[in-house]
């Protein structure tokens, strides 16, 4: 991949429920194993991540480790924060999959960041305070608090600013270079479009001065397709799909964003032709054949959704995904889907 | 707050739905985002309104999927009734009324101001200040807030024997408590006392912090603060009134949640979560709704021993096929199981009430009559939709009972 000047921040957008945590693992891991320098960011929250990826361990990681080469083996997800932001139990080191054995070949760093309001606060004082007044002071300033939460949309406005943060090529306060690519696990829709507003919500209220700057300069490339691609995952069902096509149209309406891909998940497989259905619906009242009929009628409706949705999204690429049945994911599974969208996302 | 405590479980247990929630005001449907807590809650309101009482349904999702179910072509922000001969022609008679909302969060919070503002003067004043404006629609725990404010409005009114609502779409059950205590304990003045009167050492040190804050953001947004801060300070006592009594009417008796989650692991956990913050918080939970539930068989676990047994019958290609599909329904169903027990253990509720994964997606009035019949109904009577998942563990009033160690 040519260097590119900062790196492309990829969200993974999509109503509760749908596998939006999953499928972001799993493009993560897709892009860190062809190389890209890859970050896995989501917003507070108890996570998702920490049980698709592997358990944490507490161990704070030493600082200056913050370059993925300068890791030691065994090379496996690491929660990226500055040293000192967070507190220790926030350090997690993730590891390797398969009982923590490490892995033999050397794949790239892939990082897993979870993103508070607090440190994104902390770090954002420490690295752009101006004038001579210390950033640790006015962090711990309860007034300055105070008007960090009575601020409408200036926490949201941190949050998104760091998670910008992680793309750029030259990362303010670090010796690091940024990602290739931050695969963000976004929250809610609605919570979503709060994130990607805040840049503006808060322009609105504040006009001038350095936030507003960096606010407006960072609205501007959430509007830049070489920057920002917003990825929707949908179940083919009903109300996911409604929600896919409402999230476009409002990306769309509000920020000029345009879908990069739809990602459908647990696509049920449809494996009987319309002759062996009508040979099941006569076949009696047998445990198995009712439940294959399940299957069947689930799969032909979820058919009509994802033809919906493809029809809706004239002309964004939509990408399936099987219903995986055995259990939820863990690495492996997760690891499974990441080969599946091997080249085709981006 | 005073903590009360819930009825003994064990005697809750004996009891269906609609007993459970015989003498509930408030019915609150909460659970992790896409457990559908919103058709749970349009299938509740449903189930009151056919015991005859009057009923309004509050939903906060902006899908506007109620409306769809309800057949109503937009939901408003008040109460709009439902048409009793559409839920007739799907074959349930209301002896009650239901009535359907979808809340809007900026009138709601709008409305607020006006009610609570001692001049209208004040209220223009407030809606028309940036920062407010912003506030409003923009900034987290805002549809929380004006939730439990919709609630304790409607709930004042009188106009309805219940009301059940649908909670935000958020990741985590939780934020719905949390959310409007943080929006309120900055309204209620916290943050209106940092940025306005500080005296003394806090007035120095205030002093160049707000040099600092007009450094990073500029002086226009300090004013807008100030300004705000200085007209919200007369509805303070309004909003502090609001809260405590908010606060109170989630701690009533009267009022009943309903934990809501389908049988994945992570809502499984959320809801867990839940309960427990709900009992530790001396709220009332009526129950647990496990939701998209798979009613398997074990015997078709392996889909060889089923290919084989049925191949006499169906052909070789085609046993084949039905053994890999019901080995695959199996396999939800084993962790249905496993989801119903890990909730049964944790949170001591013998008899989580459940309803079945639907093969088909529930966005109509007679899908939504199904439901009802599931959750409400005599389940003793299977109903024309179950057979589809059915297998060794009907989901019927006696499994509820006595189906879990």
């Amino acid at each position: 991949m040519k260097p590119a000047p900062h790196g492309r921040l990829l969200v993974i957008a999509g109503k509760g429920g749908v596998g939006r945590s999953t499928v972001a693992a799993a493009v993560g891991i897709a892009a860190a194993s062809r190389g890209l320098r890859t970050a896995i960011a989501e917003v507070g929250g108890r996570s998702e991540m920490y049980r698709i990826l592997g358990p944490p361990t507490a161990r704070p990681r030493a600082p200056g480790s913050v370059d993925g080469s300068r890791i030691p083996a065994p090379p496996g997800v690491m929660t990226d924060a500055a040293p000192g932001t967070l507190s220790p139990g926030d350090h997690h080191r993730l590891h390797a999959p398969h009982g923590g054995a490490p892995e033999r070949e050397p794949a790239p760093a892939l990082r897993h960041v979870t993103i508070d309001r607090r440190s994104a606060l902390e770090e954002y004082l420490r690295n752009e305070t101006p004038g001579r007044l210390p950033a640790a002071l006015l962090a711990r300033s309860s007034t300055f608090k105070l008007f960090v939460d009575a601020t409408p949309g200036l926490s949201e406005l941190l949050t998104i600013g760091k998670v910008w943060e992680l793309t750029r090529r030259q990362r303010t306060g670090r010796d690091a270079a940024g990602y290739d690519l931050v695969v963000l696990d976004a929250p809610a829709s609605g919570e979503l479009i709060g994130l990607l507003g805040a840049p503006r919500t808060f322009g609105a209220i504040a006009r001038v001065g350095p936030v507003a700057r960096q606010a407006g300069a960072i609205d501007g490339a959430l509007r830049d397709p070489g920057s920002l691609g917003v990825v929707v995952v949908a179940t083919p069902e009903q109300m996911p799909v409604s929600e896919a096509l409402g999230l476009r149209d409002e990306l769309a309406a509000r920020f000029g964003i345009s879908l990069q891909a739809a990602v459908v998940n647990r696509l049920f497989p449809l494996r009987l032709s319309s002759e062996e259905r009508t040979a099941l619906a006569a076949a009696g009242d047998d445990p198995a054949i009712r439940a294959a009929r399940w299957i069947h009628g689930r799969a032909v409706r979820q058919r009509t959704q994802l033809a919906r949705l493809r029809r809706g999204m004239r002309g964004v690429r939509c990408i399936t995904l099987p219903m995986m049945f055995d259990g939820e994911l863990d690495r492996a599974g997760v690891e499974h889907l990441a080969d599946l969208l091997e080249d085709r996302l981006p | 707050m005073t903590v009360r405590h819930r009825p003994k479980r064990e005697a809750a247990a004996e009891l269906d739905l609609a007993a459970r929630l015989a003498d509930a005001s408030v019915v609150i449907c909460a659970g992790a985002g896409g457990v559908g807590k919103t058709t749970v809650a349009a299938t509740v309101g449903l189930g009151l309104a056919a015991t005859g009482r009057r009923v309004a349904v509050v939903t906060i999702d902006p899908a506007r999927r109620l409306a769809e179910a309800l057949g109503l072509p937009e939901l408003g922000n008040e109460p709009q009734p439902v048409e009793p001969a559409l839920l007739e022609s799907s074959g349930l008679e209301l002896r009650g009324e239901l009535h359907a909302m979808m809340l809007d969060v900026k009138r709601t919070f709008d409305e607020l101001i006006e009610l609570l503002a001692p001049a209208a003067e004040t209220a223009r004043a407030i809606l028309a200040n940036p920062v407010y404006r912003q506030l409003s629609t923009a900034v987290a725990g805002s549809q929380e807030y004006t939730a439990m404010a919709k609630l304790f409005e409607l709930e004042r009114s009188g106009a309805f024997d219940a009301i059940v609502l649908d909670t935000p779409p958020s990741r985590n059950a939780i934020d719905f408590l949390e959310a409007p205590d943080r929006l309120l304990a900055f309204l209620e003045g916290r943050a209106a006392a940092g940025l306005l009167g500080p005296t003394g050492h806090a007035a120095r040190a205030a002093g160049i912090v707000f040099a600092a804050i007009r450094r990073i953001t500029g002086v226009a947004l300090l004013d807008d603060l100030t300004t705000f801060f200085r007209l919200v300070a007369e509805l303070l006592s309004g909003f502090h009134e609001r809260a405590a009594a908010v606060r109170e009417l989630l701690a009533d008796p009267a009022t009943a949640f309903l934990i809501v989650t389908s049988p994945e692991r992570g809502p499984v956990e959320e809801a867990i979560y839940f309960a427990q913050r709900l009992d530790r918080g001396g709220l009332h939970s009526r129950g647990l709704i496990l939701n998209r539930f798979h009613a398997g068989s074990e015997d078709t676990r392996d889909a060889a021993v089923t290919a084989a047994r049925l191949a006499p019958a169906l052909g070789t290609e085609l046993a084949a096929k039905v053994g890999r599909s019901a080995a695959e329904f199996e396999q939800l169903a084993r962790r249905d199981r496993l989801a119903m027990r890990r909730l049964a253990d944790a949170l001591d509720e013998p008899a989580p009430f459940r309803l079945s994964d639907r093969e088909a997606d529930v966005h109509d009035i007679s899908a939504l009559v199904e439901l009802h019949r599931e959750l409400f109904g005599d389940r003793r009577e299977p109903s024309p939709e179950r057979p589809e998942a059915g297998g060794r563990e009907p989901v019927d009033a006696k499994a509820r009972s006595h189906g879990h160690p």
